[in-house]
């Protein structure tokens, strides 16, 4: 089975900024990219955001590019209200994810979500995704319902390639979570975009399932399961990638 | 007593933790073991000629027969197409069918796709045909094989040039058929031509009809040109044919249907294209050909493309 480390990313990933250095009006169009963070006010608010939790995960990563690879997470999540801004690292090598998921709330349940992620390391490339959308919630007694709609646009940069390759499409997402024994919650997701997982084009979903317990009033330890798949029905599909991880979550008191 | 009760909820809670965490490790190996199923890869061992000496010559290449669709407005136009193939002025080496040969995948459907490809076969012109997605539902890929061809994937050299045909059927390559396309693509000097179903990439207003896998995506445009692969050809999308180019030498084309249509969502006139590869200069001129609905057959240039 082979394996796709690029030993030569580092050497890549100079090329592609020297050659993004000098790529001036494609560079102001990332910028603007960018600029829409502002807008949801994260910079603005960092300052005085404070820490809501800090959660570690551990688990195994299967893809096309790589099977069995250990896969370990870390993300912070920082709010000040009506914002919250997630900061994410999973290192799948030869992958390395980063991303950013902000939510503003604008009305009870319902907010604006933002997600930005970018993958380094698969054949010299830098893959970077971008969303915005809404996403709205219900409450049903110990059952709770969100949906997102939203676009997002996908853009890969390789060093020896003048343009990028770049694709938009719509952001779509939706899951069920059933709280039981008041500390335990079972979540069932799919979705287009995850804070470390995204398809080129939105018809290749996400399928997965997270189980969260609460220990004691700081700590909850949860165990997650994703797959995606190539296409939706009735085409026959293959799995593209699948990851399961056990992740354990501390919540500093206030 | 409070005690002893959060004791008893808190390890049912384990209890249920522990179930869910087996239950996500043993569903399956479909799931857990392997990145993929149903699945047959393709080796791409064929030999191939690797000193043959380049020459000029001519092939056809056509997309989406979709024998057995039933959408209004949908039509074939064989015997026009015959007819403009046995007055063709210059020798065809052989055709390219880029996938969707059928509409359901039914047996039918694949009898009806092995009488035109026979009817090309009887005139001395050799076949080569990929899987599209919709060849592959159900027991599609066993009938391929049983009435197109053995392989799904798989490889050949003509006049100094390999083509590689790819199983795009599910959208993806998978992890076999990847692993054995970089492993072969690597270990033959010759210029290559990558022929699938789904294209790679085709341009930014592709919404749907792509390789989705960015990763996937990213190993194959590497690939391309690193390794003398100066083009990509695709079908899946009908309407309109693509020409996207990656560098000066390493492109992309997506054919139109060979099918008409003539409907609201799907207007289109049957087509089908000949490359004809100039060895002395290294390019490839790609000659489109339209049925129109006046039953004449017009011819345009749409593009010439230098190879690596």
């Amino acid at each position: 089975m082979q394996d796709y480390t690029d030993s030569t990313m580092k050497t890549g990933i100079i090329r592609y900024v020297k050659r993004l250095l000098g790529w001036r009006c494609r560079l102001a169009t990332l910028l603007c990219l960018l600029l829409l963070f502002p807008v949801l006010g994260y910079p603005c608010f960092a300052s005085s955001m404070s820490l809501q939790d800090i959660t570690f995960q551990i688990g195994r990563h299967d893809s096309i590019v790589k099977e069995h690879a250990p896969s370990v997470a870390a993300v912070v999540n920082l709010e000040s209200s009506p914002y919250s801004l997630a900061i994410g690292y999973r290192n799948r090598m030869p992958v390395h994810d980063i991303s950013l998921y902000g939510h503003r709330t604008i009305a009870p349940n319902f907010g604006i979500v933002t997600y930005v992620h970018t993958a380094f390391g698969t054949a010299d490339s830098i893959l970077t995704d971008f969303v915005i959308g809404y996403e709205q919630g219900f409450m049903l007694k110990n059952l709770s319902l969100s949906y997102a709609l939203g676009l997002q646009a996908s853009t890969s940069f390789f060093p020896f390639l003048e343009r990028p390759l770049f694709n938009a499409s719509l952001y779509l997402a939706a899951s069920i979570g059933y709280t039981c024994f008041n500390r335990c919650k079972v979540t069932l997701f799919t979705t287009t975009n995850t804070l470390f997982e995204y398809a080129c084009q939105s018809i290749s979903p996400i399928l997965g399932s997270t189980c969260t317990v609460s220990i004691g009033d700081g700590f909850e330890i949860g165990a997650t399961y994703f797959l995606q798949l190539s296409d939706v029905s009735p085409e026959a599909v293959l799995i593209t990638s699948k990851e399961v991880g056990v992740y354990g979550t501390y919540k500093p008191k206030k | 007593m409070a005690h002893t009760s959060r004791k008893s909820n808190t390890t049912r809670l384990l209890c249920l933790l522990a179930t869910c965490l087996l239950l996500f490790s043993s569903c399956s190996d479909n799931l857990i073991s392997r990145i993929e199923f149903n699945h047959p890869g393709g080796s791409f061992d064929q030999a191939i000629d690797t000193t043959e000496a380049r020459e000029s010559f001519s092939f056809l290449v056509f997309s989406d027969l979709h024998y057995g669709r039933t959408e209004s407005g949908f039509y074939l136009e064989e015997e026009a197409f015959l007819a403009w193939l046995d007055t063709y002025p210059s020798t065809l080496a052989f055709a390219l069918h880029l996938g969707d040969g059928t509409a359901y995948s039914l047996e039918s459907e694949y009898r009806l796709y092995r009488d035109f490809l026979d009817m090309l076969e009887d005139r001395s012109i050799e076949v080569h045909a990929v899987l599209g997605n919709h060849d592959v539902r159900a027991d599609g890929r066993s009938l391929f094989t049983r009435y197109i061809h053995p392989l799904t994937a798989r490889r050949f050299s003509y006049k100094g040039i390999s083509f590689y045909l790819l199983d795009t059927g599910n959208a993806s390559l998978g992890k076999v058929q990847l692993d054995n396309l970089m492993s072969s693509v690597a270990d033959d000097p010759n210029p290559k031509i990558f022929c699938g179903h789904v294209p790679l990439y085709g341009g930014p207003d592709m919404f749907y009809f792509s390789l989705k896998d960015p990763h996937e995506r990213a190993l194959l445009v590497k690939t391309m040109v690193q390794n003398k692969v100066g083009l990509y050809l695709g079908g899946h999308l009908h309407i309109n044919h693509k020409l996207y180019s990656y560098t000066d030498t390493n492109h992309e084309f997506v054919c139109e249907s060979f099918h008409g249509r003539d409907s609201l969502i799907e207007n289109t006139l049957p087509v089908w294209y000949v490359f004809t590869y100039n060895a002395p200069s290294n390019r490839i001129t790609i000659f489109r050909y339209a049925l129109k609905r006046d039953g004449a057959i017009g011819e345009s240039v749409v593009t010439s493309l230098a190879l690596p």
